[in-house]
């Protein structure tokens, strides 16, 4: 039966739902436009207007590289300061570069899909595929490693090595919805295990990519055996739809009517499989629930997804987190000013928190392990640990100290989904705080050379260093016979050592020009090259002090220059020890406020 | 206008002229707290200070393990059969013990520590003032000691603050043996990670050595730092840096970093003492080990392969260990007891772990007194063992139980800090209600029966600590105006049961 019935008759789902569309009820037809416009009518306005692109640019460069970072880390993400400021040592960390990314530039890659080729080499990147054979014919290595909790894992895979763009943005979505009350797979109960956290992810993900509606998304996930495994009898799952899409926890009354509607379901036990099954009894008296006369399970999960609760019950569970330190006033006017923007989909609402004035200006609250780890290595250029996603999931593998569930931040796990405050209890926060440091930012070796604190070793045969703009006669002539003899090295290289080779100068000119331009840095400029980089400030008078000290008394400044810069193959040393002082630091653990 | 008229309202006049209202709706976002109003209480020093550690069983488990004396009834209104064994005694082969529990659900430990004087059961903690049968005000209410459940700090927290306000009596006393308030080690832990139990009053100044900490079961130590060679100069710049209005804005992760170094040092001797033996309790007859000491080194040992002995030994032990710890919360992840489904196959071994796990625990509490050659009287520990709520007794048609009420609560320990006869009974009848064959059937108090609200637990617990109007500390304005009473523990018990 697919209509509600009233008494005496029954109305069919269309005339409802038309009824209830004055009520921003049921599911329209009017075609997604999808990416970062909106798919609603209008623009969310007051508490939820979006930041404009004159006032990002209007912002000081480094406020406006705190906004896009704060944009970027939201979605797991960064921009290094390399990428975003110019570097040359004349106008070093003074100017943009032409190419960094602004939040017009990040709005516009969120609405390009991958196209379907590009996709599949990422994957396949990412897990390995021996049937592909990779730059030195070997078949591609697995990127990253994986365990019996892949389904976990592969999404943070994914955000991380995908592009910036639809894709990676839907990972995203389907990320913060199955880790919500609202979809979570509940994999820690007896009935749901990781085939279900698989299923229902990649639903999600589709629903998203498919440009779903919240409601349809909702109306399909109800009538879903992941939703029975979760919610078990008709009794329980009636009342959790009613108390996690409407937000009514007071409807005891209603919850053995509902339950009634939906005696027809049944889950079967742990010996056949947690099967969503017919009991072959079904319900054959129409019951009143909610104001809407149901006769069966489908009618009452239609009603509670077509509910006018439903919009403003999922934005308040997304504001919840994304604008935690907001008071109970604040958060209500956010959530008030999404819903009457009329959101269709998730990512209409997603986009409209995401590049919001109050959330990028005016909130403050504390990073999830997420929000923290993966942008930090993003803009440190980290080079990733295979074992990183196991490690975050599953506690396995060499990063098992940043396993998440430590942090009492567990992935797709319990069964009411994550709350919206990150746990800062002592424990958790000593198990986040230690994975971030001992993990990530002292782990150099896996990002000194792409942050341009370590030299580079040139490929063989060893290129020319450029001549200096001073070089005396002398030198000039010892630099031709350099040339020389290195043009007949790379001469002797067959065709296939000469691309291998190619490949590796090219990286390598890269890297040293790096080099060469951190090189450059005073201490103070290194510092806050450092400073950004990890926090998106500039050192402090007081640090650069205090830290300078720390350099001179371990013998890391030059004295030729008069210590105004740190010794030659110090670097490292350097940035390992404002590393670990930024570690330290409170501020590092939170989305910063700009006002 | 009541829910419905709202409900109707809002779906004919559209979101957008509905929504100040709309937003009213309770779940939308969270709320504010407050604190309940301290002097009200009436504190006085307690002769012993308790230390109480409250088992929370998450998701609501079913009281049939503690009481089968309504089975014949259950059963034949039941839509699904229970076990026919469920209405026969152990003697008789059955599975009803002598005072009513469930043998294999728990229940032949329930009768051990019973005979033993280390238990009594309450099989009437029903919830008569605001009855929810959802998880998030049952747990909240039942952690917060508080009706209002998005106003209230948790109890932990409440408890601290009581201790803070009178802090003047505490200090130096014999019951805190000489120490300052401010010198107690590890007094309010948590080994479920972030606890409501925890959640404090943002409006109150609980100093940082009073707010709930938290411990794994392993006494790992996540708290030290390695490649750490410049730990003194950089500590010396983050004083410098990280001011008062650092310590404020940032004030959960700045209270991390401060506890970090001393929580380093504790828990490597914690660790020590998790490593060492347990006691070896005396044979229960001439050549007859206790059933709870491994054979092989005479030590009491916990059950293996019990997913909760690891949580209860460690808090057992550091109650035993750290006399400074004074109340420490032990839970799980919700799902645990919430048994909508093929029910009796994991709930009968789910409780006979925790009961198990619990007699060994009560017997690690006696045989570290001194008078078993302990270093101190431990007979100040307090175990309480509850809830969200009860569930249905109904067996559904996915052979579960769906959310109930009425709930058993099992209080073990603590002989020094309770009235005398308190230990060792069962306290409260129940009848059934509901319609044979639907969902809706259930257990309540009976009429001529002891019973007490949810809310009796926190009010105990505070009482145990020396408040003398510990309701009290229950009330709030809307919904419970008056409070809720301790749990009278000189209640007379029940008989044993007869089939």
């Amino acid at each position: 039966m697919s209509g509600l019935h009233i008494p005496g008759k029954v109305l069919p789902v269309g005339i409802i739902c038309l009824t209830a569309l004055l009520a921003q009820g049921c599911e329209p037809t009017a075609p997604g436009l999808g990416g970062a416009q909106p798919l609603a009518n209008a623009p969310a306005t007051g508490s939820a207007a979006p930041l404009s692109d004159a006032t990002f640019d209007a912002l000081p460069i480094d406020d406006q590289y705190r906004v896009v970072n704060k944009l970027l880390a939201t979605l797991y993400n960064g921009v290094s300061v390399e990428q975003f400021y110019e570097l040359d040592s004349a106008n070093a960390m003074q100017r943009r570069r032409a190419s960094a990314p602004t939040l017009a530039s990040i709005r516009a890659r969120l609405q390009v899909e991958l196209p379907a080729g590009e996709r599949q080499r990422y994957d396949q990147e990412i897990a390995g595929d021996e049937n592909i054979l990779d730059a030195q014919g070997d078949p591609l290595e697995p990127t990253y490693h994986f365990d019996r909790n892949r389904p976990k894992q592969m999404p943070l895979a994914r955000l991380y090595h995908y592009p910036l763009s639809r894709d990676a943005f839907s990972q995203w979505m389907a990320w913060h919805l199955a880790n919500t009350i609202l979809f979570s797979p509940a994999e820690e109960i007896d009935s749901a295990d990781i085939t279900d956290v698989q299923n229902l992810f990649r639903r999600l993900d589709l629903s998203i990519m498919g440009k779903q509606s919240v409601r349809a998304m909702i109306a399909t996930h109800q009538n879903s055996v992941q939703n029975w495994r979760r919610f078990r009898s008709p009794e329980d799952n009636t009342r959790e739809m009613m108390e996690i899409y409407l937000g009514i926890f007071d409807n005891d009354e209603e919850v053995p009517l509902a339950s009634q509607a939906c005696q027809d379901l049944y889950l079967t036990d742990e010996a056949d499989g947690y099967k969503l099954a017919y009991t072959d009894y079904p319900n054959t008296e129409s019951v009143l629930v909610l104001d809407q006369y149901v006769l069966n399970c489908r009618d009452f999960y239609d009603v509670v997804a077509s509910h006018p609760l439903v919009i403003p019950r999922v934005v308040s569970v997304l504001v919840d987190y994304f604008f935690a330190g907001h008071s109970v006033d604040e958060r209500l006017a956010i959530t008030q000013a999404i819903s009457m923007s009329n959101p269709i989909t998730f990512e209409d609402i997603f986009l409209t928190i995401l590049f919001s004035e109050t959330y990028l200006l005016d909130t403050e609250r504390a990073r999830s392990f997420e929000e923290s780890f993966l942008p930090m290595a993003k803009r440190l250029q980290w080079d990733a640990h295979p074992d990183v996603f196991k490690g975050m999931v599953s506690g396995s593998g060499s990063l098992g100290r940043a396993d998440m569930q430590e942090m009492g931040w567990p992935t797709m796990s319990l069964k009411l989904g994550r709350v919206a405050a990150i746990p800062l209890d002592s424990l958790s926060f000593g198990n986040y705080h230690k994975a971030l440091r001992e993990s990530l930012m002292l782990d150099s070796r896996r990002w000194r050379l792409a942050l341009g604190v370590e030299q580079p070793s040139a490929p063989s045969p060893r290129p020319v260093e450029p001549l200096k703009e001073n070089a005396t006669t002398r030198e000039v002539a010892s630099y031709q016979a350099d040339v020389d003899e290195y043009n007949a090295a790379v001469a002797e290289l067959t065709a296939d050592e000469r691309a291998e080779y190619d490949e590796a100068l090219s990286l390598y000119e890269q890297e040293a020009f790096l080099y060469r331009q951190i090189d450059d840095l005073t201490v103070p400029q290194l510092l806050d090259y450092l400073f950004l980089s990890a926090i998106q400030r500039r050192a402090t008078e007081t640090e650069r002090t205090a830290l300078s000290n720390i350099f001179y008394a371990n013998d890391h400044l030059d004295e030729e220059f008069a210590n105004a810069f740190v010794r030659s193959g110090r670097q490292d040393d350097v940035a390992l020890i404002t590393m670990d002082y930024l570690s330290r630091l409170p501020e590092l653990y939170f989305m910063p406020r700009l006002r | 206008m009541n829910r419905r008229d709202f409900l109707k309202r809002a779906s004919l006049l559209g979101i957008g002229a509905t929504a100040p209202t709309l937003f009213g709706v309770p779940g939308f976002v969270n709320q504010a707290a407050a604190m309940p109003i301290l002097d009200s209480a009436d504190y006085q020093l307690p002769g012993v200070m308790p230390q109480v550690i409250n088992v929370f069983l998450y998701g609501g488990p079913s009281e049939l393990a503690g009481n089968l004396t309504n089975m014949d009834l259950i059963n034949r209104n039941s839509q699904n059969p229970y076990p026919e064994a469920l209405r026969r005694s152990v003697s008789d082969g059955g599975q009803v013990t002598r005072h009513g529990f469930w043998a294999d659900a728990g229940g032949n430990a329930m009768e051990d520590m019973l005979a033993a004087g280390d238990l009594s059961v309450y099989r009437t903690i029903n919830r008569r003032k605001n009855n929810t049968r959802a998880h998030r005000p049952s747990v909240f209410s039942s952690l917060k000691g508080s009706l209002a459940i998005d106003a209230a700090p948790g109890m932990g927290s409440t408890l601290a603050a009581l201790m803070n306000a009178n802090r003047e009596l505490l200090n130096g006393s014999a019951q805190l043996r000489g120490k300052q308030l401010n010198q107690l080690v590890l007094p309010f832990i948590s080994f479920e990670g972030s606890s409501t139990a925890f959640v404090r009053d943002p409006d109150g100044n609980l100093p940082l050595h009073l707010r709930g900490l938290s411990l794994d079961e392993q006494f790992d130590n996540p708290y030290t730092r390695s490649r750490n060679d410049h730990d003194i100069e950089l500590e010396a710049l983050i004083a410098k840096v990280v001011d008062n209005a650092q310590k404020i804005r940032y004030h959960k992760v700045a209270e991390g970093f401060e506890l970090r170094r001393t929580m380093e040092q504790l828990i490597g001797e914690l660790q020590t003492a998790a490593d060492s033996p347990l006691p070896s309790p005396p044979p229960i007859a001439p050549g007859v080990l206790d059933p709870d000491v491994d054979p092989a080194t005479g030590y009491l040992a916990y059950p293996g392969n019990n997913r909760f002995s690891g949580r209860i030994k460690a808090a057992v032990t550091l109650a035993i260990e750290n006399q400074d710890s004074m109340f420490i919360t032990v839970g799980g992840g919700l799902g645990g007891w919430d048994d909508h489904s093929s029910a009796i196959e994991d709930y009968v071994p789910r409780m006979n772990q925790v009961m198990e796990a619990l007699r060994v625990a009560t017997k690690h509490i006696r045989y570290s007194d001194s008078d078993f050659g302990g270093t101190r009287k431990t007979d100040n520990i307090v175990i309480k063992v509850h809830g969200d709520f009860g569930r249905n007794v109904n067996l559904n048609n996915s052979e579960g139980w769906d959310h109930g009420n009425n709930q058993n609560l099992y209080t073990l320990g603590g002989t020094a800090i309770r009235p005398q006869y308190a230990l060792g009974k069962v306290i409260g009848k129940t009848n059934v209600f509901g319609p044979a064959n639907q969902n809706r059937q259930y257990t309540e108090p009976a009429s001529d029966s002891y019973e007490a609200e949810p809310l009796a637990i926190a009010s105990t617990v505070y009482k145990y600590f020396g408040a003398m109007n510990p309701k009290a500390l229950t009330r709030d304005n809307d919904m419970n105006p008056n409070g809720d009473d301790a749990i009278n523990e000189t209640y007379a018990p029940e008989p044993p049961t007869s089939l």
